[in-house]
């Protein structure tokens, strides 16, 4: 077993409000790792720092072996850990193609931009036949899978995905889940997964952290959480 | 009085003048339609920077008495790269502050863009005042731009019309940049950078793109296009003095609106279409205040009409932009 991503102690916020009081969570390689916990907690805070958008406060957050707590943003995506953020964050004006282009600017991601664009167009049919077309003008359920594709396109060793399934029918839930759990089966991705469907979540997780008033309050491997009676009943409402 | 002259001859001299002088005035917005259009930068120093650098070619082509690297065809190239550097300047001392670390502009940013850039073009237009050796008004010869292996007449008479050649030369010129501008902005992935940093500057660095790079290159190609089309002005005008920053910044403006926000093509056509309407109205009644006056009420007529442009449809046909293959 290995850790890709570790984080200590994590302390973050906005302005002078203190948001998170020192989080600590570790993915494994090739895993997917959930998030979980209810509204305001903290969990984009968390994947906010982690990608460098928000400065950490103190704490440490190691990638790959490597201090990255102090790196900006893009040096950090450029390393390969890549966020989809929570409200997706597309360029509305530029194509579908435009936005997944940008993606593939980096080193890592230049070099196989064919080849990932070819798998993403294999998760996502649509999006093939929508190359042209304005990201704002897609769909709800398309501009997710929009992001999801551009965070793939960036050829992430970790993909950080905040809350993919926001606002989605269920069952377009459950194939954006089918289209994760295929991403660690096929491709050995490492997912960060932050997810309001906790069924979907539990169903594709293989460790769970959850969060409560920016700590993190219990954690397990996720068969060992589903036996947590006060888990179940809090967020699967068993 | 005012006679109306309405002739043939007139029609006809009024657009060829038209479009010869719309292709220069509309390269001069071409800087603006960027930075304002797409960046969302409302850039009030935008014409203070076109006639310093005209002021500065005058300057220089006077005092070197009309050296070739100081005429206008030569030195709108190195006046432009000049003006790359000097965009930099622009960004960290003007914009840095205001939007470097905006996400999406908003209305918001917009205005204290709009705050800091009047301050920065005041200044600008301060400095010809206070450098020694300056004088506030320049002459160049009207074959400034024709000066190279120039033979025979200065002018030439076309359909009945008699045409300074070195304005032909301008405005060949002037569409010459704008090509280089529409091809940057349209084929090259900075111009992709560009058009994406407006829309969101934070998801740019989660692809791995160091957006205040590209905020910097924004206003990097600006200030270059607004210099180079400076020196196409003075080549064009023959003369300029600081105050004409007041005819040439609400021209730029009623251009770009008129062209669609940030459409380097509409933005091109806009001024030619301008360019027409003010050289036909001055033909039609001999006075530059009427012909001015017509340009504004032309822009009220558009902005109602067609508040997105009257031209952006152009760039969206011919424009392919990035696609696959
Ligand atoms: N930009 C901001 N400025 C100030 N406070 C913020 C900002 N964004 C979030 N917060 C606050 O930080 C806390 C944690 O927010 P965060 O978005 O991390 O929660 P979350 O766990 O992702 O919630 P949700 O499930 O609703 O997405 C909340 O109390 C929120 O009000
Ligand atoms: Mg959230």
């Amino acid at each position: 077993m290995s850790i890709l991503l570790g984080v200590e102690n994590l302390v973050s916020g906005y302005g002078e409000t203190e948001v998170l009081h020192g989080v600590s969570l570790k993915v494994e390689r090739g895993t997917i790792t959930t998030l979980l916990g209810s509204n305001g907690v903290g969990k984009t805070t968390t994947l906010w720092t982690i990608s460098g958008i928000l400065k950490a406060w103190s704490g440490k957050i190691k990638f790959n072996d490597e201090e990255v707590t102090m790196l900006p943003a893009h040096h950090r995506a450029e390393k390969g850990l890549i966020l989809v953020p929570e409200g997706r964050r597309l360029w509305p004006q530029l194509t579908v193609y435009e936005n997944l282009y940008l993606a593939s600017f980096t080193r890592r991601a230049r070099e196989k931009f064919e080849e990932n664009l070819e798998k993403v167009f294999n998760l996502f049919p649509r999006l093939k036949e929508r190359l042209n077309q304005q990201a704002g003008t897609l769909s709800g359920g398309e501009q997710q899978m929009l992001a999801i594709a551009r965070g793939l396109v960036s050829n992430p060793e970790i993909l950080m995905m905040d809350e993919p399934s926001l606002g989605l029918a269920p069952k377009l839930v459950q194939d954006i889940g089918r289209v994760i759990k295929r991403l660690r089966d096929e491709e050995g991705l490492t997912v960060l997964l932050v997810e309001q469907s906790v069924q979907m979540a539990v169903s594709i997780g293989d460790y769970g952290y959850v969060m409560e008033n920016g700590r993190i309050v219990l954690e397990g491997a996720i068969d060992e959480l589903m036996e947590n009676s006060k888990f179940k009943q809090a967020y699967l409402g068993m | 009085m005012l006679e109306l002259a309405l002739t043939g001859g007139a029609i006809t001299k009024g657009i060829i003048m038209g479009l010869i002088y719309g292709s220069v005035i509309g390269s001069v917005a071409i800087g603006l339609t960027i930075i304002w259009g797409v960046m969302k930068v409302v850039n009030l120093a935008h014409g203070h920077i076109v006639v310093f650098a005209a002021m500065m070619s005058a300057f220089l082509y006077l005092t070197y008495k009309g050296a070739l690297l100081f005429t206008p065809p030569i030195a709108f190239i190195w006046i432009g790269l000049l003006g790359a550097a000097f965009g930099v300047f622009f960004y960290y001392t003007t914009l840095h502050p205001v939007i470097g670390h905006v996400d999406t502009m908003t209305l918001k940013y917009e205005m204290s863009s709009l705050m800091a850039t009047f301050g920065f073009g005041i200044a600008l237009y301060g400095i010809h005042y206070i450098l020694p050796n300056y004088v506030h008004s320049y002459s160049v010869n009207p074959s400034i731009g024709y000066s190279i292996g120039a033979a025979g007449h200065t002018y030439i008479v076309f359909l009945g019309v008699v045409i300074m050649k070195s304005t032909v030369l301008m405005s060949v010129l002037g569409f010459l940049l704008t090509l280089v501008a529409y091809w940057l902005m349209n084929k090259t992935s900075m111009g992709l950078k560009i058009r994406a940093v407006a829309q969101d500057a934070r998801a740019l660095s989660l692809v791995g793109i160091n957006p205040v790079k590209v905020k910097v290159m924004t206003a990097v190609l600006a200030t270059a296009l607004a210099m180079a089309s400076g020196v196409l002005f003075l080549g064009y005008s023959t003369s300029v003095y600081p105050d004409i920053e007041s005819t040439v910044s609400p021209l730029c403006f009623v251009i770009v609106v008129l062209g669609g926000l940030g459409s380097v093509l509409g933005t091109y056509f806009g001024g030619l279409f301008l360019g027409v309407m003010y050289w036909l109205t001055l033909e039609l009644t001999g006075q530059q205040s009427i012909a001015l006056a017509v340009a504004f009420a032309i822009l009220l007529i558009a902005m109602v009409l067609k508040p997105d442009g009257v031209f952006s449809g152009i760039e969206r046909k011919l424009s392919f932009r990035a696609k696959r293959g």
